[in-house]
């Protein structure tokens, strides 16, 4: 039975005089993912930080599983950012060591397991390391987490063609039917396989938020094309 | 979660921290060697001459580590306070499951650890170099002797809790205030930062010293005969001087307070990572 994970009531964010999330209502359920799409300056990135507690509204209210932003939902909610937030100082065991001292749901093995995987020494250094391979390490610590909410803003920008089948089976694996996952992307054609429902976010409010299959079949077309036509400049 | 935040924090600040103390270290004791070598040696000879020209370079080269060294001290703890909390390295900082006030918190009680360590350090080192230079050699006990010949006990034990108090509350005051300016800085400005940091501490510590100004003034008004018996020597110049010590000790301990607290407020409502 599926559980809302993650809702948003008339929500609200301004920069100075910009209206980056404009009213927003949004309702996400266990057992999904979920693709979060838009154009830049849409409001993608604000919403996700929302969520992972690192903005607070000026108007309306988020929750995830029911509670507002907090160390308690930090605890359950596994966020990867579109930058990398990895100290350069640090080895790849120093980050598993920092992962699994804060977070109970951290799954060591698992990450050592997708670091094999995609050839990741432990004892690397983080400066040592591409620009890709730090994406990897980062996002392998983000999946290794059994959370309830995971958080990707754009997991595959930075990251070779082989290894994106790779993180895909991973976001699959990692949604089971407790957790809910979050996706925003530009590459919807490489992504849109996975997803279960999409939402489109226009001037900070939802355009539309539907299951993929219900977006083929309503308007006849991929979600790639779709986008490609709903946010044609 | 606190006891984990301290883990990391003195893990991230002593690969820093600890090669600065060992080249103070390393640095005392090469200025201790070349003294008792230039004192073993026979005066008005050649080699105490280059012995006596190095050290003299030595002991510039020594001035100028040590200041460089306390600065460095009280920089990386400014520097790793800013780039933990305010860079892309906040993304996971700032997501991990503790209060915002617990960063805040651990991140100036590690750094004012490292800072009363340089300060600890640079004092020994100090020390140890003055009493190789003037051929003695004291301990303690006779340090004790020979201060509590000039001044009764009390005031001896008195002046030295005030000192450590009174340095540990300008060391909490320093990294109260520089996070507030970070703080504020990242508040007004996104593309310019550290910039907008220093433009809030010059505007800051330019009102505190006006404000400090002005309450020292009404200060000597409202006590004009305490001041005049001071003058006179009618009042201990100890006690005088601890009176004032704690009252500026209370003010600088208030007002690191409000700004700590301004501070936690600013990185709950009004972050700005990018």
């Amino acid at each position: 039975m599926s559980e809302i994970i993650l809702s948003c009531k008339g929500l609200t964010k301004r920069y100075g005089t910009f209206m980056a999330l404009n009213n927003l209502n949004l309702t996400l359920e266990s057992g999904r993912i979920i693709g979060l799409l838009g154009p830049n300056g849409s409001g993608k990135s604000t919403l996700i930080k929302m969520a992972a507690g690192l903005l607070s509204p000026d108007g309306g209210e988020i929750t995830i599983c029911g509670n507002p932003p907090s160390e308690q939902t930090k605890a359950i909610v596994s966020y990867l950012p579109e930058r990398s937030y990895l100290q350069n100082w640090m080895k790849v065991k120093d980050l598993l060591e920092l992962f699994e001292d804060f977070y109970q749901d951290f799954d060591r093995q698992r990450a050592i397991d997708m670091l094999a995987s995609l050839q990741l020494p432990l004892d690397a250094r983080i400066r040592t390391l591409s620009k890709g391979n730090k994406e990897k390490v980062q996002l392998i610590m983000v999946m290794a987490r059994r959370a309830r909410l995971y958080l990707l803003d754009e997991p595959l920008g930075g990251v070779d063609p082989a290894a994106r089948d790779y993180i895909l089976n991973t976001i699959i694996r990692s949604c089971s039917e407790e957790a809910c996952v979050l996706l925003s992307t530009h590459l919807i054609w490489d992504i849109e396989k996975v997803l279960d429902e999409a939402v489109f976010l226009n001037m900070g409010a939802v355009g539309m938020h539907d299951t993929t299959d219900n977006l083929r079949e309503k308007y006849g077309k991929s979600i790639d094309a779709l986008f490609r036509e709903v946010y044609r400049c | 979660m606190l006891g984990k935040l301290f883990k990391h924090e003195f893990k991230a600040t002593a690969r820093t921290q600890l090669p600065l103390i060992l080249a103070a270290i390393v640095v005392t004791l090469l200025m201790i060697f070349l003294i008792a070598v230039q004192q073993a040696l026979p005066e008005h000879t050649p080699i105490h001459t280059i012995i006596s020209i190095l050290s003299g370079f030595l002991a510039i080269f020594y001035i100028l580590g040590i200041i460089a060294y306390i600065f460095a001290a009280h920089f990386i703890g400014v520097q790793r306070y800013y780039k933990n909390l305010f860079s892309d390295e906040g993304y996971l900082t700032l997501t991990l499951p503790v209060k915002n006030g617990f960063h805040q918190f651990v991140k100036m009680t590690v750094s004012v650890f490292w800072s009363l360590i340089s300060l600890i350090v640079t004092c020994l080192s100090v020390i140890s170099i003055f009493f190789v230079g003037i051929g003695e050699v004291i301990g303690p006990v006779e340090l004790w002797q020979r201060a509590t010949a000039y001044l009764p006990p009390a005031e001896v034990i008195g002046m030295l809790l005030l000192a450590v108090i009174t340095v540990l509350i300008v060391e909490i005051y320093f990294f109260a205030l520089a996070y507030f300016c970070i703080a504020l800085g990242q508040t007004f400005s996104q593309k310019h930062k550290v910039a907008a940091a220093f433009i809030a501490y010059i505007v800051i510590t330019t009102a505190l010293q006006i404000v400090t100004l002005i309450l020292m003034g009404t200060g000597a008004v409202l006590f004009d005969d305490a001041l005049t018996r001071l003058l006179n020597n009618e009042i201990p110049p100890f006690l005088a001087l601890s009176i004032f010590l704690l009252i500026s000790d209370a003010f600088s301990l208030a007002l690191g307070g409000a700004m700590f607290g301004a501070t936690n407020y600013l990185t709950h409502h009004k972050l700005n990572l990018e």
